[in-house]
């Protein structure tokens, strides 16, 4: 269901707090809940580059030395830009969105591709959306 | 190094021995960092490299640590539990010493103040009155750590950490306020924080 947020080619799905000021990042959306799932991603760092770190909290701390590995984002599902995490990531020059409020799913699976349109002090969030079919479920609808 | 130790309810997954206080330093320097250097935990810990390559060594030999090359190691699940166990019993006592916690409220404002300031400081290009700010609350916080020194005797190197950071951005070395690869005033005041809720077994809020 399209609506006056999306972009061509991408659906949006929320928005939040930008932290750095660098403008439209895209990459592959890889939840990251526990230390052990961040030690697995850094020992590929071609993939970290690619990947959207999401992660449930701005207290999750452990993924610190990803920043240092440059992911193509971070998006947190809460805590605000005045935060450890948000001074880190402004050294880095790493697009991160915190307490991203999501529109019409849940969560954002593992494997999504996801865009990041950080301007300002809003950042959104958006998924890509396959040329005439949804790459995702609509709200409501049955999966599979 | 790893036999010093004494003897303690065993943790999850692991030995009964508690670690030896220079074990200890070496592997929550590790733990702190999430991914450190020989270096740079000797820098930190002000322990020998020579000291703290073998504890490293022997750790990752054990599976406690994983080696990532020139950036050094990070800390595996058993690493994580000993330095929690250890923090677990050495620090049991003081979680109830009414003083500490006193000191934790106070520092609890002084952090906000903080963070804030090196947010301001980020987004102002580096403003010489919120460069200010900073220094302010980072010799706030040396002076704070050093009346837990008695009953933490090894927070003195947090003091020391501090004013040499300090001094460095005095000497015009802005990278000193925030970059996390240095051992900057944000850098250490981080870690001071997290070894802190450590000692008191609390979670960290959002900042």
């Amino acid at each position: 269901m399209a609506n006056g947020n999306d972009i061509d080619g991408y659906r949006y799905i929320g928005s939040g707090y930008n932290v750095v000021p660098v403008g439209r990042h895209e990459g592959i959306a890889i939840n990251i809940t526990e230390p052990k799932q961040m030690i697995a991603l850094m020992t590929n760092p071609q993939k970290i580059k690619e990947t959207v770190v999401v992660t449930p909290g701005g207290t999750t701390t452990f993924v610190a030395p990803l920043l240092m590995k440059k992911p193509a984002g971070i998006i947190t599902y809460a805590g605000t830009p005045e935060s450890h995490l948000g001074i880190v990531g402004r050294n880095f020059r790493v697009p991160i969105i915190m307490t991203l409020k999501l529109e019409g799913m849940d969560s954002i699976p593992d494997g999504t591709r996801v865009l990041m349109q950080c301007d300002g002090k809003l950042g959104r969030v958006y998924v890509k959306v396959a040329t005439g079919a949804q790459s995702l479920p609509e709200p409501g609808s049955v999966l599979g | 190094m790893f036999g010093g130790g004494t003897a303690s309810a065993p943790s999850r997954g692991s030995h009964c021995m508690m670690l030896a206080e220079s074990d200890f330093v070496v592997l929550n320097a590790v733990h702190l960092k999430k991914m450190a250097a020989v270096a740079q935990i000797a820098e930190v810990t002000e322990l020998a490299a020579d000291d703290v390559a073998r504890c490293i060594a022997t750790a990752t030999e054990k599976g406690w640590l994983m080696d990532m090359g020139a950036d050094g190691v990070m800390p595996l699940e058993e690493c994580i539990a000993q330095v929690t166990n250890h923090y677990r019993e050495a620090y049991a006592a003081l979680r109830s010493e009414a003083a500490l916690l006193d000191w934790y409220r106070n520092f609890e404002s002084l952090n906000q103040r903080f963070i804030a300031a090196v947010t301001e400081w980020q987004e102002s290009d580096g403003d010489e009155r919120r460069e200010r700010r900073v220094l302010q609350a980072g010799g706030r916080l040396a002076k704070d750590i050093a009346q837990l020194v008695p009953l933490i005797p090894r927070y003195a190197t947090y003091v020391r950490r501090l004013e040499r950071s300090m001094e460095r951005v005095d000497a015009g070395e802005s990278d000193f306020i925030c970059k996390p690869t240095v051992d900057s005033v944000h850098t250490v005041w981080f870690e001071f924080h997290e070894d802190i809720l450590a000692v008191l077994d609390r979670a960290r809020d959002t900042t």
